[in-house]
């Protein structure tokens, strides 16, 4: 057996492992990322949660699974090949209207509403058939917000997406080679972070359509600031390890090390700052909604819902808390784990922890 | 000193050129065509040559550099031009649009510090107590909540529902005919929501931070040394640790400004607040290009303004801190 001091570090698993290690000790970062785990199913299965159409139904003779091909249809290119049975496909069909409890069978699901269906049961409040009661149009509350969840959800994780990409190519870039590369980084980050960056979003927003994709590409090209500077931070620190050093002195070229040996090991702030971003990402969607530039109403995002629940609050009081509470459980939720990452990938912290451990 | 406070204006200069010089790029390409605002202002329908006309008055047929030379230049003489959808003069719409954030700004800044030393000192003394758990766990719930969430509450109850305060504006439609200290009472009923929801974030943020500085400075030697000596808990506190404490809170002063007038896109638009967010929400609508410009330009100083300020003080505070 190989009992050098090298073997017995692999077999702990690096550093990852410590970070879960210490992730894991923190109640409250366990307790946000199950909550976040739940938001991301709830945002992935949407349409199997609440939809007008039934998870299965005998509807006029035929077996038809309306629900399931609209979760599956979520799936890139799935909806080239899988598409809806006769009448379910259309738009104007209203399956509430059409359907026969004497000839009909239907499993619905658990919310048996659209997010964009509209009911004469307008301003209802909470009840056993509409849970979260009803907005202006009778449309369910629940039924927005959880469609709103996989708007939030996909928003936040892509526009961090692509501001992570960013900021970790850039800041590599800048603090493995130095030099004017990473004055002129450098120059950027500082005139970038000290720009509200609300202003900026709107400012470019102004001009194109409110689609989200736009929205998404125009948050991530202006929150990659903060983890470009902490990565060209880590670049600085890593580039004169010895690791670093050794696989040089192998005749390994500047890719290989910074991809290969230095990135995984500069990763774990970037990580804390992304997770702390995809909760302002969210904020700045919602906001947006709510002026008018994000997603578009009539579309289901949570934005959208705070605005329809604040227009009808002198009379109708239920829609605005649900809405405020659906924003709140997530940026909570990014914010717990945020934190306890943050702890458990800062070694002084860590250090301390073990301090209190063993007395 | 002096030559570091130089230094950091000059650097602050080229960030600034950086900041309009990449507004400007955004505007000018990006789709759309600055002047569909005038059209849609105009009173009369536009023939294809009065475009061409208004193009060559705005300098838009100009190229894109020769157009942001202009624009520099006549900054340097502080004339910002006149507003493309309403024609007045953007220098002075501003002006006026300054002090109402500002004021709120600066007097939710000293609401959230009243509110959040006393706790962040008090949970850092007595660290892991009841008061310690309990304010940390409610100012974090605190420090989740959106602002603009925790606004459209505040509105939609104590607003519209209970019709306790007013929700919009600055003044009351009626304020000129009010008497001195009805006005009074006036301005200072429109600023309580606002400012509220400015500070309540920041409230949570500050006393966290005060906190864990303070934990950080207990740990030091020269408490050790205060507390031998026989000091007592709250001078050793207060005296010793707090004020050493402080050092970094005055730079996040500087850095928050940014997140505040974000936030004051929505919360102005929100509480229909005469302020540079409402300004801003407005003149993005209308594509009012020469209002953004001014406007991005008047906030980067605004913020670069803070940031050195919050430099120089940490000097004042720290006397151990050179500029060299």
């Amino acid at each position: 057996m190989n009992t050098s001091p090298i073997a017995a570090l692999a077999a702990t698993g690096g550093a990852w492992r410590a970070v879960w290690h210490a992730f894991v000790r923190s109640r409250r970062g366990l307790l946000g990322l199950a909550s976040l785990l739940l938001l991301t199913l709830v945002g992935i299965l949407a349409p199997f949660l609440a939809n007008e159409h039934p998870i299965a139904c005998h509807y006029d003779g035929e077996w038809h699974f309306p629900a399931l091909v609209d979760t599956a249809q979520q799936v890139p290119f799935v909806a080239r090949v899988l598409e809806k049975g006769k009448p379910f496909r259309f738009k104007s069909f209203r399956f509430h209207e059409s359907f026969d409890p004497e000839r009909d069978w239907a499993l619905p699901t658990l919310i048996p509403w659209g997010p964009l269906e509209w009911t004469d049961e307008e301003y209802a409040p909470p009840s056993t058939r509409h849970w979260l009661g009803t907005d202006a149009y009778g449309r369910d509350v629940l039924a927005r917000l959880i469609h709103g969840t996989s708007v939030s959800m996909e928003i936040g994780f892509i526009s961090m997406g692509i501001a992570a990409i960013l900021g970790l190519l850039i800041g590599a870039l800048a603090g493995y080679f130095g030099g004017w590369i990473d004055l002129l980084v450098s120059r950027v980050i500082e005139v970038v972070i000290c720009f509200p960056v609300f202003f900026l979003v709107l400012a470019v927003l102004a001009w194109l359509p409110p689609r989200i994709e736009n929205v998404m590409v125009v948050i991530g090209l202006t929150r990659w600031v903060s983890i470009a500077r902490l990565t060209r931070g880590e670049f600085l620190r890593l580039r004169d390890v010895d690791y670093s050093v050794a696989a040089r002195a192998l005749g390994a070229g500047a890719p290989r090390i910074i991809f290969r040996h230095i990135l995984p090991n500069a990763l774990a702030p970037a990580l804390v700052q992304v997770t702390f971003g995809v909760a302002t990402a969210i904020l700045v969607e919602s906001g947006l909604s709510w002026l008018g530039f994000g997603v578009q109403p009539p579309a289901p995002s949570w934005g959208n819902v705070l605005r329809e629940g604040y227009e009808i609050s002198g009379t109708t009081a239920h829609v605005l808390p649900a809405a405020c509470a659906a924003i709140f459980v997530a940026v909570l939720s990014f914010n717990l784990v945020g934190d306890a990452l943050r702890d458990a990938v800062d070694p002084r912290t860590r250090e301390d922890d073990q301090r209190r451990m063993h007395g | 000193m002096l030559a570091h406070a130089i230094e950091r204006l000059l650097i602050g200069l080229v960030t600034l050129l950086g900041i309009t010089l990449v507004t400007f790029l955004v505007i000018q390409l990006a789709p759309g065509d600055p002047i569909d605002a005038v059209v849609a202002g105009s009173q009369r329908p536009l023939t294809p040559e009065d475009i061409e006309r208004l193009r060559a008055h705005f300098g838009l047929d100009q190229p894109l550099l020769v157009q942001y030379g202009r624009w520099l230049a006549r900054i340097a003489t502080w004339d910002f031009g006149t507003s493309f959808s309403t024609g007045e003069d953007v220098g002075a719409k501003i002006a006026r649009a300054l002090w109402p954030t500002l004021s709120v700004a600066l007097l939710a800044l000293v609401v959230a510090l009243a509110i959040a030393v006393p706790i962040g000192i008090y949970s850092a003394v007595r660290r892991g107590g009841a008061f310690d758990r309990v304010s940390g766990t409610v100012l974090y719930a605190l420090y989740s909540v959106p602002s603009y969430v925790l606004g459209m509450a505040l509105a939609a109850w104590l607003g519209v529902r209970w019709n306790l305060l007013p929700i919009r504006g600055r003044t009351s439609p009626d304020f000129d005919a009010l008497g001195p200290l009805e006005q009074l009472t006036d301005l200072a009923q429109h600023y309580v929501l606002i400012t509220v929801c400015f500070a309540a974030g920041s409230l949570a943020f500050y006393s966290r931070f005060v906190r864990q500085n303070l934990l950080e400075v207990v740990r030091q030697d020269y408490i050790r040394t205060a507390r031998a000596k026989g000091l007592g808990e709250l001078r050793v506190v207060v005296r010793h640790a707090f004020r050493n404490s402080l050092i970094p809170l005055i730079t996040l002063l500087g850095l928050t400004l940014p997140h505040l007038l974000s936030g004051s896109v929505i919360l102005e638009a929100l509480f229909d607040w005469p302020g540079l967010g409402q300004l801003y929400y407005r003149s993005v609508l209308a594509r009012d290009y020469p209002m953004i410009m001014a406007l991005n330009l008047v906030t980067s100083i605004v913020v670069l303004g803070a940031t050195l300020l919050a430099d120089l003080a940490y000097g004042l505070a720290d006397p151990r801190v050179t500029y060299d």
